[in-house]
């Protein structure tokens, strides 16, 4: 199963997203500060990570970052989501390579298929070229 | 304190604010969302009615802590455009998409004539397709009828105007129009009245402009990008 990884600090948001994704077939974990999603993006190696910005014990950009230190560690494919309108975190976004950018509120039907787009980037699924 | 920094500060605490206000309004959007798609059971035809107001709602709300904020933003100093190569097509396409709803909901509708060749041109491409898409909305609300969105090639500049024939516009409000709340709560999307003076604000920080005119095919609401 196509393995979503959700680090977002708003409870309900993160809980809205999650039967989001289920509801599409997709397993879910889910943590909400960047230390927790650090530790399960690792644990777990998610197809791809759905990443908050703004967050307790560091944003979601030091989640990428600390992730890229590792080099055993997969390049995972990464969506941002944030609710401020900053122009310099899109802009933070696209240097680090997100695969897509939102601002809260999204659409979620453009979520999902930004999602699934995310999915062919995953490294797991070029080896192993499964369906969800 | 100086004038500049109070402007600065506003900014600042509008972007809290807008920061803050919004992950209420996602929470809202996303659960009702979760009902109107039926992920927690079929909805019957009064819930989905009532699901719908919600989401009017939220998406409202959205729109009026988003003018808000870009407001303060301007007022301390409008940011210089993220600047990149952008396809005017696809960007009108996007705006089809953003404001069908709307248009539906109107029992109206938007068509699109394109130009006959890509026109392309180094813009801030979300800034401009936000701008496009409440330059169409202020077409839809001052009108009963449909509104056509034309993308065309003017010299050295792109052209996109929204055109419809029976807006309520007076001529003589062309211009106070996009003055801050220059239009009336039932022409404005938000209900704020500031959509147009956010549009022109758009245009003229990528050296472009916004106005309104009139021929005898209609009002045109149009935006003039440099390529």
């Amino acid at each position: 199963m196509k393995r979503v990884l959700i680090v977002e600090d708003d409870a309900d948001i993160n809980k809205a997203l999650t039967i989001r994704l289920q509801a599409a077939g997709y397993e879910v974990h889910s943590a909400a500060d960047a230390y927790v999603g650090l530790s399960l993006a690792v644990q777990v190696e998610p197809d791809v990570m759905l990443l908050d910005i703004s967050m307790p014990a560091g944003d979601g950009f030091s989640i990428v970052e600390r992730m890229r230190e590792n080099t055993s560690l997969p390049d995972i494919p990464f969506i941002m989501l944030t609710a401020s309108k900053r122009p310099e975190f899109r802009r933070t976004a696209r240097e680090l390579g997100a695969v897509a950018y939102f601002e809260k509120p999204y659409e979620a039907g453009d979520l999902l298929e930004a999602v699934e787009d995310a999915m062919l980037q995953s490294p797991r699924f070029s080896e192993e070229g499964y369906a969800a | 304190m100086t004038a500049t920094h109070d402007r600065a500060t506003a900014a600042d605490l509008a972007g809290h604010v807008c920061h803050e206000v919004r992950k209420p309004i996602t929470a809202i959007r996303a659960y009702a969302e979760l009902l109107e798609d039926g992920i927690s059971g079929g909805l019957n035809e009064e819930q989905r009615e009532y699901v719908g107001v919600v989401l009017r709602g939220a998406r409202r709300l959205d729109e009026q802590v988003t003018c808000l904020y870009e407001l303060a933003v301007l007022a301390a100093g409008a940011p210089a455009p993220e600047r990149g190569p952008a396809d005017l097509g696809e960007l009108c396409a996007s705006v089809q998409d953003t404001t069908a709803e709307a248009f539906g909901a109107r029992g109206q509708r938007l068509h699109f004539e394109e130009a006959t060749t890509d026109v392309r041109a180094r813009v801030d491409a979300p800034r401009i397709q936000v701008a496009l898409a409440r330059l169409v909305r202020c077409a839809l609300q001052t009108s009963s009828s449909d509104v056509t969105l034309v993308l065309d090639r003017d010299g050295p500049d792109a052209l996109l105007y929204a055109r419809t024939p029976g807006s309520t516009l007076p001529s003589e409000r062309f211009e106070s129009a996009f003055e801050p709340f220059g239009l009336e709560p039932h022409e404005s999307a938000s209900g704020l009245g500031v959509e147009l003076h956010l549009v022109r604000a758009a245009a003229r920080s990528h050296a472009g402009d916004a106005w309104l005119e009139r021929d005898e095919r209609g009002t045109r609401f149009t935006l003039r990008l440099p390529r």
